[in-house]
């Protein structure tokens, strides 16, 4: 960034090269004590492996200073002059806040819009559907309906807002099984027949990516989807699932490190891009937090992922079923368990060859109104 | 010169302090979050601590009349958590209540009275906090400074030295500006599972360094009945259980009725962390 460096006085512009931290990035997160280490490089790396500093600087790029070596002279910097560095660094950066009442006006307030499920008892109790803010995760047990409702999503997404969508392409990106391209072509068949208007070409707008590790997934958010977001007009990431992978790891501290890579890779494009990032969690059982040792269902990924995530969906299949159109159908359940935008509060639904749909009212009781949060 | 220890004491008691809407936290407080001094509030998600914020944002600017600042806020956001629309409704139900006493105080200006700004990187992060000084000079009305939350940001950051070097010097920068400035700081955090002698336990993030350097730490729990507990106290073992409180529509309230005397059901509910 060499406009912000020019505005600088020359010795502060000198400290700034002789470290080789020029962005206002960089130098922000750069400790004050490195602009002020005068020690001349040490060419050759420390021989001793084993030696404390060279541990501690493993993964500096000024490797085990000698101090025998001399302290230059000339370049005597204070840390007056780091303050101000950092002072016209953080000026260079930085954003003013606005009122948060203009965030409820256009055009900022597109940033906080929802994604319809395209059923209606799931968009009333999520709020108006999946946030544009945040990772929202859904996650059930095996067999629930995760996948059937991501279909739905990817196609939901690409309807028009004035229709509860986004107008935009899906990129979706399968972990666990092989994509169900042939039910997603039977939901987009049923969506045409709902939105007869809509000429849109459903299957043509979903990216679909197969990957069963951590570093081909990792490598696929952080390098190559931002090079599918500049290229095509994409509104919704959806990660199916994310537990598939992370499972598989044994060292939790690199699997908390991963998941938090991942994530931020992933918000950076919510942030950029103002798109919907969901992802889909599988549960299991643990008696962490029983009292008496028994096993409770729990989400996997543990505490790490629970906060990476802004929004947390839970699916569960009742035991109760309906009879709709001669055919025997589960009652589902979407449970919110948290969410910044609606309270803790819960829908059926079902899961037909249309994809996911309303629970049927049936016309002779009253149904009293659900008094809605908005 | 130095000034006598009833003096400070006097003048601590005539600070003005937020409240926060519950009760036990507020007596535990000794009126609420006090000004100059940073409060850190940790649970695990879903426990309420960007509710917790959205109300505090607006309690700031309860009105003199009653017994409050009528201040502005500053909501620092690293987790996009925060909502405006929620912010609305709980303004809303804020001005039936004290648009008796001031009524040009509508939902409308409340929210105008929230002042936001979204930091998605650490570097953001730090250019704000290092900004704040000016922005503060601008707007001496600002008695309230969320930082929701500092640890998404920082953890982040994958060499822990860095990462230590990074908070050290945000630190640094946000008691030099409590000293300078009539603010009141409040930083939510997460928990983490810590290697304490080979076994995994939980504790906040970001180590105990950053917990030294901390005014007050409150920790909100989950417990039967959907209400939330508070703890307060710098570790967990030496947490106390102080109150309940639940979430609801209209705000953060108190969950337990004190006309009955429900103390002991306070005591027998179940804490989850």
């Amino acid at each position: 960034m060499t406009d912000f460096l020019k505005q600088l006085p020359k010795h502060i512009r000198d400290m700034a090269e002789r470290v080789n931290v020029c962005t206002p990035e960089l130098i922000l997160v750069t400790s004050t004590e490195k602009f002020l280490d005068t020690r001349v490089l040490e060419e050759d790396r420390a021989k001793d492996k084993s030696s404390f500093q060279s541990v501690l600087t493993k993964t500096n790029p000024h490797y085990c200073y000698k101090l025998e070596k001399s302290v230059s002279n000339d370049v005597k910097c204070k840390p007056e002059d780091v303050r101000q560095l950092k002072d016209a660094a953080a000026k260079w950066l930085a954003q003013s806040p606005v009122a948060a009442d203009s965030l409820l006006q256009p055009p900022a307030c597109n940033k906080w819009s929802h994604l319809s499920f395209g059923c209606a008892s799931l968009d009333r109790c999520t709020g108006g559907g999946v946030s544009t803010r945040g990772i929202t995760e859904i996650c059930g047990a095996a067999g629930v309906g995760k996948t059937q409702l991501l279909l739905q999503l990817s196609l939901c997404a690409q309807l028009p807002t004035n229709l509860g969508g986004l107008g935009r392409g899906v990129a979706y990106i399968c972990t666990e099984d092989v994509f169900p391209s042939r039910r997603l072509l039977q939901i987009s068949k049923a969506f045409e027949t709902r939105y007869p208007d809509q000429k849109l070409r459903y299957m043509s707008n979903v990216f679909i990516e197969q990957l069963y590790d951590s570093e081909p997934l990792l490598n696929c958010v952080c390098k190559r989807l931002p090079k599918l977001l500049e290229q095509q007009d994409i509104g919704l990431i959806i990660v199916d699932s994310v537990a598939a992978i992370f499972r598989l790891y044994t060292d939790f501290i690199e699997r908390a490190r991963d998941l938090r890579r991942f994530a931020h890779a992933l918000l950076g494009y919510v942030d950029k891009y103002k798109l919907a990032v969901v992802c889909s969690n599988q549960m299991t059982a643990s008696s962490a937090n029983s009292e008496n040792g028994t096993l409770q269902d729990m989400p996997c990924l543990g505490l790490q992922w629970a906060q990476l995530v802004r929004t947390h969906l839970r699916i569960s299949k009742g035991p109760r079923q309906h009879w709709k159109a001669a055919e025997m159908l589960s009652v589902r359940k979407l449970e919110v368990v948290f969410s910044p935008d609606t309270p803790n509060q819960s829908t059926e639904f079902f899961i037909t060859s249309d994809g996911v749909v309303d629970m049927p009212v049936p016309p002779d009781l009253e149904v009293p109104s659900k008094r809605t949060r908005r | 010169m130095y000034e006598s220890c009833l003096d400070t004491f006097n003048n601590e008691s005539a600070n003005q302090k937020i409240t926060t809407g519950i009760k036990e936290l507020d007596d535990y407080l000794h009126g609420g979050i006090a000004l100059r001094k940073i409060t850190e509030f940790v649970s695990k998600s879903g426990n309420g601590k960007t509710q917790m914020c959205l109300q505090l944002s607006l309690n700031v600017q309860r009105p003199k009349s009653l017994g409050g600042l009528e201040g502005k806020a500053l909501y620092i956001d690293t987790r996009q958590d925060f909502n405006p629309l929620r912010l609305k409704e709980l303004a809303t139900h804020l001005e039936s209540r004290w648009g008796k006493v001031i009524p040009e105080l509508n939902a409308t200006k409340m929210v105008q009275n929230v002042n936001y700004v979204c930091c998605p990187n650490v570097p953001k992060l730090i250019a704000n906090i290092l900004s704040l000084d000016r922005f503060l000079s601008e707007q001496p009305d600002i008695k309230l400074i969320v930082i929701d939350s500092l640890s998404f940001s920082l953890r982040m950051i994958e060499e822990i030295a860095e990462r230590n070097s990074v908070l050290f010097e945000l630190h640094n920068n946000m008691r030099r500006l409590l000293r300078n400035n009539d603010v009141a700081l409040v930083v939510t955090n997460e928990l983490t599972h810590r290697l304490v002698r080979n076994r995994f336990t939980i504790s906040p993030a970001l180590g105990d360094f950053h917990g030294h350097l901390l005014n007050e730490r409150i920790w909100f729990s989950r417990a039967q009945n959907s209400c939330h507990g508070i703890l307060v106290g710098k570790t967990l073992q030496s947490h106390k259980l102080i109150g309940l409180f639940k979430i609801k529509h209209d705000g953060i309230n108190n969950a337990i009725d004190r006309t009955h005397g429900n103390h002991k059901a306070a005591k027998r509910t179940k804490m989850s962390l």
